[in-house]
């Protein structure tokens, strides 16, 4: 019965892997042979079945090769978020956002520090968190249980670096849970997006630059509107249908 | 099945013919890509005695006699010149089907062993058809000469191929001179390799319902080099017949007719990779290491391959990603052969590459494009190249090239990538949430509690152990009480139970014996002791005190006093 089970585990976990890298591959070979469209659907379902940076950063590139610029934007602004110091997608994130609009300067979306909290990994993290949390547990342990007389002055002397470290680790954990469970950002699908002052209220004339990445600040009904933030804190909201978000 | 050639042969050349040279077979076969039908003509060359075997195709057929003799070449070895004297045997011979055959390898047994030649492959394509003018209107004529050529039309780079064609009424005898037609503007030109020079196949044609004795001369392939209308000149050539009215020989000359052709530009929409190539083509690529360091150089060779103006295609184009250059100029080797179809073979491009990164690097796939006339459209190939895994020295790097600054110039997009890498491995809900807080904060409480509970129960064993030494000051004190009655001396029983109080209430509040006083023990009052309880311990102070001093010690009884210490005892218990 052991050994049933442990066949059928063999086979059948590969297979579940393989599934997901088929269609991976299949994108890459029709970008190869510059079937964007296709290339860019097999990136598309890859990604909401497996994110990954490889291929939001392919369905960037596809879009990128058919001028679907908002798409491999946020495509390429969607592959930073799982490595956010890829240097070739911050490049082809800054291409295309000029592509978009030739007064847009591309920055970062992440900030720097979290960046670094991003850069250092979530293993890390967890591996730091823990460590310092038993230290520090331990600690405190010592230092509740003994008079004041008898404890030890190097408990005193480790329970501030400890805590130090179990604050940062911490909240590294919850940064980049923050980050991969958020979605912060938007882009505009298309620059003819409307803009609305409420929900299905007064539409805004204003041109939005195409380019721009929205700040996402609250969903209405169902998440079917979504109020943005955009440039100069003016908060405008708009139907989530016409957003890529991430 | 396989048709083995046996050709045995005995060589009764000089004797020390081959002293002092390595023995050596060669095969030698001109051209390699023939038309159904046309000539090809084998040349084994040895300087081996021995039994020669040749493994030939089936579908060859040997034409013309087997011709040998001996010749010598001088090669240059190691500076110094050298004359290699050999042996050779020559035939030619053609196929009829289309394919590509292997012919070879010559194997001779000699006495000191086996030498074998390389094994050599031919490829043979249909006939090029070829248009003329209708020879009918030259029937007036004994002997004649017409010009056939490819096509009246082609595009700029295609290649023309022209070929003179010779029609006789009478038996011809011999081809004694040949001036060849001539391409009136800028081309290159290539005569046709061809088995024999000095030998024509001659053929009968019907004409006009008359057979006439034809045969081919001088084809030539030409690569017009710029658009227009361009004249070819007639060919010239000087015949041996047979004259039938005089029943001699007789020479004549022949002038051809001339013809033109129209070269035209190529369509407009010229593809963004096209490499200035007309024909069919392909594209392989490959680097030579795929793994090295970072800083190194890399070669990328690609390598175009097809028929049509192959040898005058230029370099693809391959647009780097950041981080890797060009270093230096390109390196191009040519194997080329010139047949119908024009040059065919294959061009190799090397590009030597300078990579500054570190990590995969995979760069985009060589596309070329070419026109073709088959078609009449621009059509692409393409290939992928393996990724390179570059092994980082910690240092950047700054490789800047000409091919770089042209990067800079016209910025695309960096290419996609084949690994997939990144993957979202971050939704770990034990850490996530309410219930990944307390998780993480758990160790702190546990150590938390754990030490307020060690620290509560220390405490707890400190006051039992307080407690227990308080009542056992207390059983002291009426043991000793209960000793005092055992003692005759009053004056020692008054003493002791002095004695016996003071230090039984210097322990019950905690200080000396000294500070026992009866001003200590008012402050006492309401606080920790009784009225009563103080008035009692008073008076037993008091009664001691004027026993021991009042000269009644021998003669009272003290019994009453120690009842009275004992229930003074008794009642801090209480």
């Amino acid at each position: 019965m052991r050994l049933i089970f442990l066949i059928i585990i063999l086979f059948t976990v590969p297979l579940i892997g393989k599934a997901g890298d088929t269609l991976f591959d299949s994108g890459i070979d029709d970008i190869m042979h510059n079937n964007f469209i296709k290339a860019q659907s097999e990136f598309l379902e890859d990604a909401q079945n497996q994110p990954s940076f490889s291929a939001y950063y392919n369905l960037g590139v596809a879009s990128g090769s058919i001028e679907e610029w908002s798409k491999a934007k946020w495509a390429f602004e969607s592959s930073l978020k799982y490595k956010p110091l890829n240097g070739d997608a911050q490049f082809n994130a800054q291409f295309v956002t000029s592509k978009l609009s030739e007064n847009n300067i591309w920055t970062h979306p992440y900030p720097w520090l979290e960046r670094i909290f991003l850069g250092f990994g979530t293993s890390t993290w967890t591996v730091l968190v823990c460590i310092s949390a038993l230290f520090l547990g331990f600690l405190i342990f010592n230092i509740v249980s003994k008079s004041k007389n008898k404890i030890n002055k190097w408990y005193l002397r480790l329970i501030g670096p400890s805590i130090i470290l179990f604050i940062v680790s911490f909240y590294g954990i919850y940064s980049i849970n923050e980050h991969y469970n958020v979605k912060r950002y938007g882009i505009m699908k298309t620059p003819r997006t409307l803009f609305y002052i409420s929900p299905g209220g007064v539409q805004i004339e204003d041109e939005i630059d195409p380019a721009s990445r929205l700040e996402i600040v609250k969903y209405f009904k169902d998440r079917t509107w979504i109020q943005v933030k955009l440039e100069g804190n003016n908060y405008l909201w708009i139907q989530s249908k016409h957003l890529y978000t991430y | 099945m396989v048709r083995f050639l046996f050709l045995n042969i005995i060589l009764f050349f000089v004797i020390d013919f081959s002293f002092g040279q390595n023995t050596f077979v060669e095969l030698e076969i001109n051209p390699k890509t023939v038309e159904r039908g046309q000539t090809i003509s084998l040349t084994i060359k040895t300087n081996a005695d021995g039994q020669l075997d040749m493994n030939l195709p089936d579908e060859f057929i040997q034409s013309g006699a087997v011709q040998s003799g001996m010749s010598s070449s001088i090669i240059n070895i190691g500076g110094k010149q050298k004359t290699v004297r050999f042996n050779y045997q020559s035939f030619t011979g053609y196929f009829e089907q289309t394919g590509t055959y292997s012919i070879g390898p010559v194997t001779i047994k000699t006495r000191n062993g086996e030498i074998k030649s390389e094994e050599q492959s031919i490829k043979v394509i249909k006939r090029q058809n070829m248009i003329s003018a209708d020879p009918g209107r030259n029937m007036n004529q004994m002997i004649f000469g017409i010009i056939e050529q490819s096509k009246k039309e082609l595009y700029e780079g295609e290649p023309l191929i022209l070929e003179g064609k010779v029609y006789s009424q009478v038996d011809l005898l011999q081809v004694e001179g040949y001036n060849s037609f001539v391409f009136d503007g800028p081309s290159d030109n290539h005569v046709l390799a061809i088995a024999n020079r000095n030998q024509t196949n001659s053929s009968y044609d019907v004409i006009n319902g008359k057979n006439i004795q034809t045969f081919k001369i001088g084809k030539t392939v030409v690569f017009p080099e710029k658009i227009g209308t361009y004249n070819i000149k007639p060919f010239q050539s000087v015949l041996l017949y047979n004259d039938p009215r005089t029943n001699y020989p007789e020479r004549v000359k022949i002038v051809s007719n001339a013809t033109a052709v129209i070269i035209k530009p190529l369509p407009e929409g010229i593809p963004k990779h096209f490499i200035g190539a007309v024909g069919q083509f392909n594209v392989s690529a490959n680097f030579s290491n795929t793994t090295l360091d970072q800083g190194k150089v890399v070669e990328l060779k690609v390598k175009v391959t097809g028929n049509g103006n192959l040898h005058n295609i230029e370099n693809p184009k391959i647009h780097l990603p950041k981080g890797i250059a060009f270093y230096g100029d390109t390196e191009v080797i040519d194997s080329i052969t010139y047949s119908s179809r024009g040059s065919e073979g294959s061009k190799s491009f090397t590009y030597f590459i300078q990579v500054n990164r570190s990590g995969n690097i995979q760069i985009n796939p060589i596309k070329i494009a070419y026109f073709n006339p088959i078609t009449d459209v621009y059509e692409n190939a393409q290939c992928k190249v393996n990724a390179l895994f570059v092994i980082s020295n910690g240092e950047v790097i700054k490789g800047i090239t000409k091919q770089l600054e042209e990067e800079v110039k016209v910025p695309t997009m960096q290419p996609y990538i084949t690994d997939k890498i990144g993957v979202d491995h971050s939704s770990n809900p034990l850490l996530s949430g309410w219930q990944g807080a307390a998780l993480l904060f758990s160790p702190l409480l546990l150590g938390l509690f754990l030490g307020l509970g060690v620290r509560i129960k220390k405490q707890n064993n400190e006051n039992s152990n307080s407690k227990r030494l308080s009542t056992q000051h207390r059983i002291d004190a009426l043991e000793n009480i209960n000793r005092l009655r055992d003692q005759s001396n009053n004056n020692d029983k008054l003493g002791e139970l002095t004695q016996l109080l003071i230090h039984f209430l210097a322990k019950e509040f905690k200080v000396n014996n000294g500070e026992i006083t009866r001003e200590f023990l008012k402050l006492k009052v309401s606080n920790t002791i009784s009225e009563e309880l103080f008035e009692k311990i008073i008076f037993v102070f008091n009664e001691l005190d004027s026993m021991k001093y009042g000269g009644r010690v021998d003669n009272s009884d003290v019994s009453h006093l120690k009842d009275e210490a004992e229930q003074i005892i008794k009642s801090f218990e209480k």
